[in-house]
């Protein structure tokens, strides 16, 4: 049995915690008995779009903020990103003139180095200057301990912070440039490593895009039975998971344990959340948005989850039944997939907590009657599952907990306090897409920014 | 009556081969192309099946005259015919439904082109067998446009044993292909888990041990060496050479003249890239849409 039902779950923060421009609870940790949250605004505008880093006092029940972003005044060069980052809107606005320096924190990971005076929390941010990594030893003061981009200032981003054999490992995220600004696309499809983060020395411990140029990201890293594990997007081909023991000096050997999207080509276009469950390694897959990439013009798909055991051998725990060369694959859970739901795009959030295994979607129904529903009223929102055992799946929360315009479960945190759900809400965007679409003047929902939620 | 497996496919997609295959499992029946899903009755499909399109009536005029007299000579063939012409009012469930009376408790396999060339042929064959299987095969939209050409090219020059020479339209192979995978991808979308199942053609006949035997366990049907074995002898079927004067084919001419595997030529099938001229319109390339299924369907 899992731990908990829909009731079980609390609202402990919305509106994104006083800043309604936050729309995403991108990142989560535990750090220092209490729960740090990392935000995320959807576009950098303006002084108000700036990501921060948020405690949450379990005991008191209050919200604090430990960290936001520095505003700095952009040159020419960064206005130019900034406004590529706006796409058309941002064009006909006067460039902006102050911004903050990082508009996300999309990724935390409490580590150690040799240099850290103890277990500090490191961050991954968004930056239109190019992606840094934050460092804090006290939860309170966060500083960056890396060049933007490690020294090439087109990366958006740092995801996937994951500590492994005593080093600390991540992978570039999206790119920013005055053409392009992609926010999970990356200019290098690389995995780096750092053995002490405070030095600023990362080093890259794989070959580009591991050898293949149709890999065009990396865009999920987890530790199972032993391995580092890392999972790729690939439009033309579908993901690939790798995994190296990380075992002698870098760049590391990697063995490739599964190609082509598991044999589902690109609609498996990439992984998403994975996460080590009773020895095993769950791979959730997507493609990111409403399940369309409309670069390269694949989907609409739904999401899958797919167990890897240490031997390299998998299972299919729900999506489209198919042959392959590793045998036929069935669903165990019986459901096809997005566990039976086309909306649920990418399994979005994952982690095991009190003996179960949870997992959050993307899942973009709003958005479909916003743009399609002539009128009628939004429906759908994230969903929550959870299993006792990876194959038998129970709905814990449906519909964005009651809220529509919910549309994405983005990060949970196991923790001694409960089940930390944080979720992703675009309250505006989808108020502005329903009166230009179907009509629908007002969609019955006026909290913008994400929602915190804690189960107990 | 047992639920058959439909093979659906555009034409040139090696459906005669793997359907042959799969037709000769003991638990399996190989139907030649019966041509049943676009009419409801048997007096319908005389009507539609005539003059130059009376070929398609071959497959069912042969398995009748196999299953009521045990050979398909003109005589028994002819005896077929006036068979179906006094059940004109029959449905084309009914029609099955006698198929499966003969054949006992084997799994009916089918494949007929027709099945695909609009979506309602595919809905009327559910609508019949709502647990059917369907086996969707896929082949390379280049080699499959090629082949398509080839085929058609003989069929002009009158190189096709039973099949009436004379005009044979141009079409775009390429719109064939797309069109009847937009069909059937629209079809599957509605069924439930595990109903549909799609493999690349190439990949099948590449290694068909592993995956004959990955089909046998999707049907809930034995997987032993000498099940697998049967397969691998597509030629041992009645239906797989040329029929009587009156009904000569019923399938892929090519298969029923060379109906054996040649299992050296199937290990080097090869998946060309999609990139590039196409050969039935020069200068050009495939259009997004097939590109976009080809990718889908692990091509490219």
């Amino acid at each position: 049995m899992t731990a908990f039902t829909a009731n079980h779950f609390e609202l402990i923060g919305q509106a994104g915690l006083g800043h309604p421009v936050s729309t995403l609870a991108h990142s989560m940790s535990w750090y220092r008995d209490h729960l740090y949250l990392g935000t995320t605004t959807p576009k950098s505008s303006g002084a108000d779009d700036r990501g921060r880093v948020m405690r949450y006092d379990h005991q008191m029940g209050t919200w604090e903020t430990m960290f936001e972003s520095p505003i700095l005044v952009p040159d020419a060069r960064i206005q130019a990103r900034a406004i590529a980052r706006g796409g058309t809107m941002a064009k006909k606005m006067p460039a902006p003139t102050e911004l903050g320096r990082e508009f996300g924190l999309r990724s935390m990971a409490v580590f150690q180095g040799p240099g850290d005076p103890g277990p500090c929390l490191y961050a991954g941010s968004m930056s239109l200057w190019g992606g840094l990594i934050l460092r804090s030893t006290d939860g309170r003061n966060f500083e960056p301990v890396t060049t933007p981009g490690l020294g090439d200032d087109t990366i958006l981003s740092f995801r996937g912070l994951t500590p492994f054999k005593g080093k600390l490992f991540t992978s570039p995220a999206g790119t920013v440039s005055d053409t392009v600004n992609d926010l999970n696309l990356s200019p290098k499809q690389m995995v780096y490593m750092s053995d002490d983060p405070v030095t600023g020395t990362w080093k890259p411990v794989c070959e580009e895009a591991f050898g293949d140029k149709t890999n065009r990201g990396i865009f999920s890293l987890a530790t199972a039975h032993g391995y580092l594990y890392a999972g790729t997007a690939n439009p033309k081909r579908g993901f690939q998971l790798w995994r190296t023991a990380a075992e002698g000096t870098a760049p590391y050997h990697w063995e490739r344990v599964l190609t082509d999207g598991a044999w589902r080509y690109n609609h498996n276009l990439s992984t998403g959340a994975m996460t080590e469950f009773n020895g095993d390694l769950y791979v959730g897959s997507g493609i990111s948005g409403m399940g369309y990439d409309r670069e390269n013009d694949v989907g609409p798909s739904a999401s899958e989850l797919i167990r890897v055991r240490r031997d390299g051998s998998w299972d299919l725990i729900f999506g489209e039944p198919r042959f392959t060369a590793d045998g036929l694959k069935i669903p165990l859970s019986a459901h096809g997939p997005g566990l039976d739901d086309p909306y649920n795009s990418v399994t979005w959030a994952m982690c095991v907590h009190e003996g179960a295994l949870y997992f959050g979607t993307h899942q973009w129904e709003p958005f479909d009657w916003a743009m399609h529903g002539k009128g009628a009223a939004l429906r759908g929102g994230y969903q929550l599952w959870a299993s006792p055992d990876g194959e038998d799946w129970t709905k814990l929360i449906d519909a964005g907990h009651g809220r529509v315009t919910a549309t994405g479960l983005r990060t949970l945190q196991s923790t001694p306090q409960g089940l930390f759900v944080g979720t992703c809400v675009h309250t505006k965007l989808l108020q502005f897409q329903a009166r230009m679409h179907s009509g629908l003047q007002d969609i019955g929902e006026e909290s913008a920014g994400f929602d915190v939620l804690l189960g107990r | 009556m047992q639920e058959p497996l439909f093979i659906i496919a555009p034409g040139r997609s090696y459906t005669s081969l793997i359907g042959g295959m799969i037709g000769q499992h003991p638990q399996i029946y190989g139907l030649p192309e019966v041509n049943l899903s676009h009419v409801d009755t048997l007096g319908e499909m005389l009507g539609t099946l005539s003059g130059p399109l009376e070929i398609f009536m071959a497959g069912l005029l042969r398995v009748l005259a196999q299953l009521h007299e045990g050979e398909q000579t003109e005589a028994s063939v002819q005896r077929a015919r006036q068979w179906i012409m006094q059940r004109s009012h029959w449905t084309t469930g009914q029609m099955f439904a006698h198929i499966q009376d003969q054949v006992g408790p084997l799994v009916l396999v089918e494949k007929s082109p027709l099945n695909t060339l609009k979506i309602e042929h595919l809905q009327r064959l559910l609508k019949l067998f709502p647990k059917a299987s369907f086996l969707h095969l896929t082949r390379h939209p280049r080699t499959a446009g090629k082949s398509s050409l080839e085929l058609r090219k003989s069929l002009r020059e009158g190189r096709v044993e039973g099949h009436p020479s004379g005009r044979v339209r141009e079409i775009d192979p390429e719109k064939i292909w797309l069109r009847s995978q937009t069909h059937i991808m629209e079809f599957s979308r509605d069924l439930a888990v595990g109903q549909y199942m799609r493999i690349k053609a190439e990949v099948l006949l590449r290694d068909p041990r592993t995956y004959l035997a990955q089909i046998c366990e999707w049907l809930g049907i034995s997987q032993d060496a000498a099940s697998i074995d049967a397969m691998l002898h597509p030629e041992t079927s009645p239906f797989a050479c040329m029929g009587p004067p009156n009904a000569r084919l019923g399938n892929d001419p090519n298969f029923l003249k060379n109906p054996k595997i040649n299992f050296d030529r199937l290990a080097r099938i090869s998946e060309p890239p999609l990139e590039g001229e196409v050969d039935w319109r020069p200068g050009e390339k495939f259009s997004q849409p097939v590109l976009k299924l080809a990718r889908q369907f692990g091509y490219g």
